[in-house]
C-alpha cells in the first residue's frame, strides 16, 4: 500500500467505551499540522494487542500511525506538530515513544532499567502548556525500546502476531523489530509531560513471564547490541 | 544471574505461585461486591476485605479494579456515617462492573478539572457534580487517591459545582 505522507492515524485497541470516549476528548483538542489530515481506527475487543494493531495497520494508508492505549490522554496541544518535526529531522527514525529505555535490561522488564522521557505521575506540578512548544534542541533520546502506552511510527513493520498472543511485551517486540531493520527509536525530552497514562496505578503482570521468556529467546540482547552484553 | 534478575524472577515466581488463589479470591470479591451493590448492603464489606490478603500481597496491590473496589468500600462506609446515611455511590449501580464504571467516570470528570481543560469540556463535570450523584465522601476519597498534581485544587473547584 502506498502511504500518504500527509496523513496521521490514531489506532486504539479498547474494551471499554468509557475509556475510549475520554481518550478521544483529548485527541479532538490537538492541533493538526498544516496540510495534514487525521484519521482514527478503533479496534474493540481485539484477540491480542499484536493482532489488533496489525489489522489496523493494514487498514490505514497513513504514513504516520500513533498506537495508543485507551487510557492515555494526550495533553500537549502541539503533540502532532512536534512528532512530525522529529520524524522529519531524523530520517532514520522509525518510531517515537514518550518513555523508553536507552539500555534494555537483561531481565526484559522495561521498568527495571533506566528510563528516559516523561509522563504525568503523582506529584507532577500543574502544567501550563500555553507557553510550551517543543523544539528539537530540547533533546532526543535514542532508546532500545519504548513503553507501549504510546508508540508513533513513520513506517509499517508487521507486528509479531505469531509470537505474542496477549497484552504484554508487544511494545518491546515491535521496538526490536524496528531496530532489526535499522531504524532508530527516539524519545523526545519533554520539559512538560505530553501524556497522562491513567492506568489505575497497578500493572497486570499475570501473563508477563510467559511473554518475557518468548521475547528473551527471540531477541537476544547480544545480537541487538553487539559488544555491550 | 545478577541481583536484579533474582528480584524479577522472585516476583514473577510469587505471582505464578499465587495465581490460582488470586483469581479465585478476586472472583469471590466481585461476587460479594455484586451483592453489596444489588442489595445496597454494607455488611458485605468485611467479607470483601477478608479476601484481600494473598501471600505477601493484597488483591489491591495486584489488580487495578481491586484497588478501586477497596476505595469504593471506604467511600460507602464514609457515606453511611454521614447524617441521613445516604449511600450515594451505590445509587444506580447494580453490580461490581457498575461500581467500577462509576468510579472511573468520576475520576475522569475530576481529571478534566485537574488538567485545566477549558469550560466546554467541564460542562459534563459541572452537571454531574451539581446533580447530586457524587457525594462529598467520593469527591474527597477519589481526589486523594487518583489526582496526580493538586488534589486540594480539584476538590475546591469541584465543590463550587456541588
Amino acid at each position: 500500500m502506498d502511504l500518504n505522507d500527509k496523513k496521521i492515524c490514531f489506532i486504539i485497541c479498547y474494551n471499554e467505551d468509557l475509556y475510549l470516549q475520554e481518550c478521544l476528548l483529548y485527541l479532538r483538542r490537538l492541533h493538526v499540522p498544516e496540510g495534514f489530515s487525521t484519521d482514527l481506527l478503533t479496534i474493540a475487543d481485539a484477540p491480542s494487542m499484536t493482532e489488533g494493531y496489525q489489522s489496523a495497520m493494514e487498514a490505514s494508508d497513513a504514513r504516520y500511525k500513533i498506537y495508543l492505549h485507551q487510557d492515555v490522554f494526550i495533553l500537549y496541544p502541539y503533540f502532532l506538530d512536534s512528532l512530525i518535526e522529529i520524524f522529519r529531522s531524523v530520517p532514520q527514525a522509525g518510531m517515537v515513544g514518550m518513555v523508553g529505555t536507552p539500555v534494555f535490561p537483561e531481565d526484559f522488564m522495561m521498568w527495571s532499567g533506566r528510563r528516559v522521557g516523561n509522563f504525568y505521575i503523582r506529584d507532577t506540578p500543574p502544567c501550563e502548556y500555553r507557553d510550551y512548544r517543543y523544539e528539537i534542541g530540547h533533546g532526543l533520546h535514542t532508546v532500545d525500546a519504548v513503553d507501549g502506552f504510546l508508540m508513533a511510527t513513520a513506517c509499517d513493520i508487521p507486528w509479531r502476531t505469531d509470537l505474542l498472543k496477549g497484552w504484554d511485551l508487544y511494545d518491546v517486540s515491535q521496538s526490536f523489530e524496528f531496530r532489526r531493520r535499522g531504524y532508530k527509536i527516539l524519545v523526545p525530552e519533554q520539559r512538560l509531560p505530553w501524556c497522562l497514562h491513567d492506568d489505575g496505578q497497578i500493572l497486570s503482570l499475570w501473563d508477563y513471564d510467559r511473554d518475557r521468556r518468548i521475547c528473551m529467546k527471540e531477541y537476544p540482547l547480544s545480537l541487538l547490541r553487539p559488544g555491550t552484553h | 544471574m545478577d541481583k536484579k534478575n533474582d528480584t524479577t524472577s522472585s516476583f514473577l515466581d510469587t505471582l505464578a505461585r499465587i495465581r490460582t488463589r488470586f483469581f479465585r479470591q478476586r472472583e469471590q470479591a466481585v461476587r460479594l461486591a455484586d451483592e453489596m451493590a444489588r442489595r445496597r448492603d454494607l455488611s458485605y464489606i468485611p467479607q470483601i476485605l477478608a479476601l484481600f490478603p494473598i501471600g505477601p500481597y493484597r488483591l489491591s496491590q495486584l489488580d487495578a479494579d481491586m484497588r478501586r473496589l477497596l476505595i469504593i468500600c471506604e467511600i460507602v462506609a464514609a457515606e453511611e456515617k454521614l447524617p441521613g446515611g445516604r449511600l450515594v455511590f451505590l445509587e444506580n449501580a447494580a453490580s461490581f462492573d457498575d461500581l467500577i464504571w462509576k468510579y472511573v467516570y468520576i475520576t475522569f470528570l475530576l481529571r478534566r478539572i485537574e488538567l485545566r481543560l477549558p469550560d466546554d469540556a467541564l460542562t459534563e463535570t459541572a452537571a454531574a457534580l451539581a446533580g447530586g450523584g457524587i457525594s462529598v465522601c467520593a469527591l474527597q476519597k477519589i481526589t486523594e487517591c487518583e489526582i496526580f498534581t493538586d488534589p486540594e485544587y480539584v476538590r475546591r473547584q469541584a465543590m463550587r459545582y456541588m
